[in-house]
């Protein structure tokens, strides 16, 4: 028994203490050529390792070259560990750390630090957290190698992660594909809200221009996009923006408006600045220097839009916030400075990657505070009361211990998207797909008893599963396509939002030039007027009344607008009678104006405004009713100045109808009150 | 009489054993010794009953008849009749001869108690109650007619009602092991669940090869969120009765609800092997297979149980998890659709929380 033991011991021993191989004469006396290579390529990733700043995405592979000659030099290997470390593939570090402490244990001061972040990066948590506590130990003295304050941040990430990766995210995280993704970096992917549109930033070899960043190595960025070519997450080949968006330096973009007609881009000058370019047809115009107001000497990096298009969220680091880099709002149009969101969403710690959801009130970005559990982790907050709630952490395996930056979600909340370095990939980052599955869904289960001693027949039951909540957007996407009545040719016109209630525009928006393609958003929780007008042409309105909570919708309305001439109807969706009387509700307001304006703009013009029902009740009720309806607007268009001569009413009760009586939507349609031109 | 009221009889043949019962309770053989010359009824009569009790039905209605014949107004021999008929099925012409049997002897509480289950036999549930409730105005004492007048008022879920029944069955007889059973499902049914478990295992300590009381104290244990205790009474039934898919579905029920997935689709696995066309233990293994992440095992069982029963919401709802877990998303919104319009709410959540749209 004892000779064997003591055997084992000795193996053991001799396997811990393996030695450090160098690059000599000695060891490698039979290969010259092969030394000298080695020694040359050691040289050159010194060169990089050891410059101001360090570039060890340089240094790695003349590392790599020299490790194939020989791969038992502890320094080397730490070498090679802490470049990956630096790297856009972290967690390949790890085997190159163990084998240097293996070779050496005290082959750097740092070395349970950097095994930690090895550990980390591989979300091996108890592992990391135990070499964390081995540097926390060995940190001491004047000039630590590493800072105890930093330890301790990434014990903490290390804790926050095990907490988090014991109730994953229900997700399906999918490659966007090659149409999308390439070998070279891709990444800060926007989107518009319906997913139809994806702008993106890359790196790949047909770059504007072409050139390489001599600081780096990579090409220089530009920007791409693909549109969706079918419902089934198909995307079109990504094609470079080209000029102007696109230069020979870097351009990337950074967030894209819910309609996809405005793009905000990120540019170096200045420190780091925003600008912003417009989508003309089909081509991306000259992006325009966003201000001083938003862009300072300090470094702004990204924004986004606020659905109606009028405020801006953006990253800064300038002096003043929470620390390092912080999210701003500000209105786009008005004259007061951006504000820090404050300390609820802004930590000490990096904030960046804003996205607005087009509901309005959820809000995306990333953070390397809050219960981060590593570098950059996503987040989610919701402005509510007035205030912003403490931001949620997306979950394992959204996020990674490695930075996780510059996520978009659709608006229906049910698609996400971001870049990360996976297994899958096609090299470098790539934009994946996020696939939200929503709450657990419990499964159902049956049983059946016997319940009564002389009957044979069972009784069948459910097991009853706890309720779930419904967790959809609360936005309704409007879309279409705006047309003339007549030419059926797109029509850029504009889009007004209106709320009904407090009789306000809260938002504008274009059709786009060349297809008459409109998007608006609108959160749940108001009576949404919609106007589409244009020169030349009567307006067209649209009502969307979304209680709070309503769920996502998506609804596609093409619009063809008509030309005033006489004996053109116009439907008035936005007027608004008590249940049964012909008093106008308050909520027309906006309407009834809009109708006055007309008279103003148009001296001339003559209009029969007319009421209509459905067929439910009597006939004669129905025609008295509508009648009085019109009248009632008429009375309100007289009292506003409107010469009485220019105006008739009409009853027609359920005469003219404009849809089936038989369905709901239809009897909907068919309670309305509209005008008709008698003289222009 | 309360020899087999007591319920010593095999769970599964009530039907049966109560025909044999009335026939015996009430029919007594005439002695042969005591009769005068010419009672040739009397003698068919007793060739009747005792070609009954060697069940030649048959044969025995033919003597009956032949009874009848001779003496018109025998009302024991029209109350054999009855009986011999109930036990050939001919329930109408059964229900005739107690009609008969009651206009001769109209406080024959046994008749009426007949005649109610021949009612009963011709889905005559309403005529059945009265019966019963004639049944047990004429004898209060009359323990079945209280019990089957309750199991009637259950079936009805009238719960209340049906364990006010089984009250006065027990009154009248404190043996009765089925009606302890009964009461306590009707208390289960109510919420009752500590009155429930102690009436099952009072019928059981009366009558302990009453073995679906264990599983349905088991059921009781189960709602009243003792598991352990349920899974015990499982395994105990299992332990004397090995070829009940309905226990092994139950006990996977239960495994299942203590998280142990694959003791659960185990128990299933059983159920299916011993009743290959039991959709609720295909869809209940379903449910397993979602919580193992063996998603296309899922599916499959979901979509057999839905070939035995094309309308079962459940395993819809089951199968259109596993199909979101497939990538099938389109599959899954129309099964969780299906599983709403059948009935489970709960379809429509799932499909909103999965973007399905509208149908």
């Amino acid at each position: 028994m004892y000779k064997p033991l003591l055997f084992s011991f000795l193996l053991l021993s001799f396997a811990a203490r393996a030695q450090s191989v160098e690059f000599s004469k000695d060891r490698f006396g039979n290969d010259k050529d092969g030394l000298k290579a080695a020694l040359r390529e050691l040289k050159e990733g010194d060169q990089w390792y050891n410059s101001d700043p360090v570039r060890y995405e340089q240094a790695l592979p003349h590392y790599l070259a020299a490790q194939k000659f020989n791969a038992d030099n502890a320094e080397l290997n730490l070498k090679i560990g802490d470049s990956y470390l630096h790297s856009g593939a972290k967690p390949q570090a790890l085997p190159y750390l163990q084998k240097a402490y293996k070779l050496n244990p005290d082959v750097d001061p740092r070395i349970h630090y950097l095994l930690g972040r090895g550990l980390h990066l591989n979300a091996k948590w108890a592992e990391a957290i135990a070499e964390y506590k081995a540097a926390q130990l060995a940190t001491t003295g004047k000039n630590p190698p590493v800072s105890l304050i930093d330890i301790r941040k990434k014990i903490t990430e290390c804790e926050n992660g095990q907490k988090l990766a014991e109730h994953p995210s229900r997700v399906f995280i999918d490659n966007a594909g090659p149409s999308i993704n390439s070998p070279y970096a891709d990444y800060s992917p926007v989107i518009s809200a319906d997913e139809s549109v994806i702008l993106f930033t890359s790196r790949r070899d047909n770059s504007t221009g072409e050139q390489k960043d001599p600081e780096t190595g990579g090409y220089f960025e530009d920007v791409f996009a693909s549109t969706r070519t079918g419902a089934k997450d198909k995307w079109s080949a990504a094609h470079n923006l080209g000029q102007p968006v696109n230069t020979d330096g870097h351009d990337a973009t950074v967030g894209l408006s819910p309609d996809g007609q405005r793009m905000l881009v990120y540019v170096e000058d200045n420190g780091g600045d925003l600008q912003e370019a417009n989508l003309r047809g089909t081509e991306w115009r000259k992006p325009q220097k966003l201000g001083s107001r938003i862009n300072t000497k300090y470094h702004e990096s990204s924004a986004a839009y606020t659905p109606d298009g009028r405020s801006l969220f953006f990253v800064s680091d300038k002096e003043g916030g929470q620390g390092s880099r912080d999210i701003y709002k500000i209105e786009i149009e008005g004259r007061g400075p951006a504000q820090n969101l404050g300390p609820v969403i802004n930590t000490p710690y990096g904030e960046e990657g804003v996205f607005l959801h087009p509901d309005g009130k959820t809000m995306y970005f990333s953070s390397e505070g809050h219960n981060s559990m590593g570098g950059y982790d996503i987040f989610k907050s919701m402005f509510e009361n007035g205030k912003w709630s403490t931001p949620e952490n997306l979950g394992w395996p959204i996020n990674t211990p490695d930075d996780d930056v510059f996520f978009v979600i659709s608006a229906s909340g049910r698609h996400g998207y971001y870049s990360s370095v996976r297994e899958d990939g096609l090299g470098s980052k790539d934009i994946y797909l996020i696939t939200f599955l929503g709450p657990e869904k419990p499964p159902f289960l049956s049983q059946e008893d016997q319940l009564l001693a002389s009957r044979a027949q069972p009784v069948k039951e459910t097991s009853l599963a706890p309720p779930v909540p419904i967790a959809t957007a609360q936005v309704t996407i409007m879309k279409g396509v705006v047309t003339d009545e007549a030419t059926k040719q797109p029509l850029e016109a504009t889009i007004d939002v209106i709320d009904n209630t407090r009789n306000e525009v809260i938002a504008s928006f274009r059709a786009n030039v060349q297809s008459g393609r409109y998007l608006v958003s609108l959160p749940s929780g108001v009576n949404y007027g919609i106007v589409v007008r244009q020169d030349g042409y009567l307006f067209h309105s649209e009502n969307f009344d979304l209680p709070a909570g309503a769920a996502y919708s998506e609804v596609v309305k093409d619009i063809a607008l008509k030309k005033l001439d006489v004996g053109v109807k116009v439907v008035l969706n936005n007027i608004f009678f008590d249940t049964g009387k012909a008093t106008l509700r308050k909520e027309s307001t906006n309407e009834l104006e809009r109708l006055q304006a007309l008279f103003t703009e148009m001296p001339t013009l003559r209009l029969e405004i007319s009421g209509h029902t459905d067929n439910v009740g009597k006939a004669e009720y129905n025609k008295d009713l509508s009648q009085r309806r019109a009248k009632a607007v008429v009375d309100y268009l007289v009292a506003k100045g409107v010469d009485k001569a220019r105006l008739t009413s009409a009853g027609y009760g359920d005469t003219q109808p404009v849809s089936t009586n038989l369905t709901k939507a239809g009897r909907q349609l068919n309670r309305r009150t509209e005008f008709k031109v008698t003289g222009k | 009489m309360k020899t087999f009221l007591s319920s010593k009889v095999q769970f599964v043949l009530p039907a049966l054993l109560l025909g044999s019962f009335a026939v015996q309770a009430q029919v007594d053989t005439v002695r042969a010794s005591t009769l005068p010359p010419a009672q040739l009824a009397e003698k068919y009569y007793n060739s009747g009953v005792a070609k009954y009790n060697s069940k030649s039905y048959q044969a025995a209605l033919q003597d009956f008849d032949k009874a009848l014949a001779a003496k018109p107004d025998f009302v024991k021999a029209y109350y054999n009749r009855a009986t011999t008929r109930y036990e050939l099925k001919s329930y109408v012409p059964a229900v005739q001869d107690y009609d008969q049997a009651i206009r001769l002897e109209p406080a024959s509480h046994t008749a009426y108690f007949g005649r109610g289950q021949a009612r009963e036999a011709l889905g005559q549930r309403d005529e059945a109650e009265q019966d019963y409730t004639k049944a047990a105005e004429v004898r209060a004492d009359y323990a079945p007619a209280w019990y089957y007048r309750g199991a009637l008022r259950f079936e009805k879920a009238d719960y209340k009602a049906a364990q006010a029944d089984f009250d006065q069955a027990i009154k009248a007889d404190a043996n009765y092991a089925y009606a302890y059973h009964d009461r306590a499902s009707a208390e289960r049914q109510q919420g009752n669940f500590q009155a429930a478990i102690q009436d099952y295992t009072k019928a059981l300590n009366l009558q302990p090869e009453l073995l679906p009381a264990l599983l349905n104290r088991a059921a009781t244990r189960r709602r009243a969120g003792d598991l352990k205790g349920a899974l015990g009474d499982y395994n105990s039934y299992i332990s004397k009765k090995s070829d009940n898919a309905t226990a092994y579905t139950n006990r996977g029920g239960t495994r299942y609800e203590l998280a142990d997935y694959q003791g659960a689709a185990a128990d299933f696995t059983k159920a299916i092997e011993l009743n290959a066309s039991y959709a609720f233990a295909l869809n209940n293994r379903a449910a397993a297979y979602l919580k193992l992440k063996e998603y296309q095992k899922a599916a499959d069982d979901a979509t057999k149980a839905l070939t035995l029963n094309p309308q079962y919401a459940e395993a819809h709802l089951n199968r259109g998890h596993a199909r979101e877990m497939l990538r099938d998303a389109d599959g899954a919104c129309q099964d969780w659709h299906k599983a709403a319009d059948l009935g489970l709410e709960v379809g429509t959540t799932y499909a909103a929380n999965s973007g399905c749209g509208g149908e």
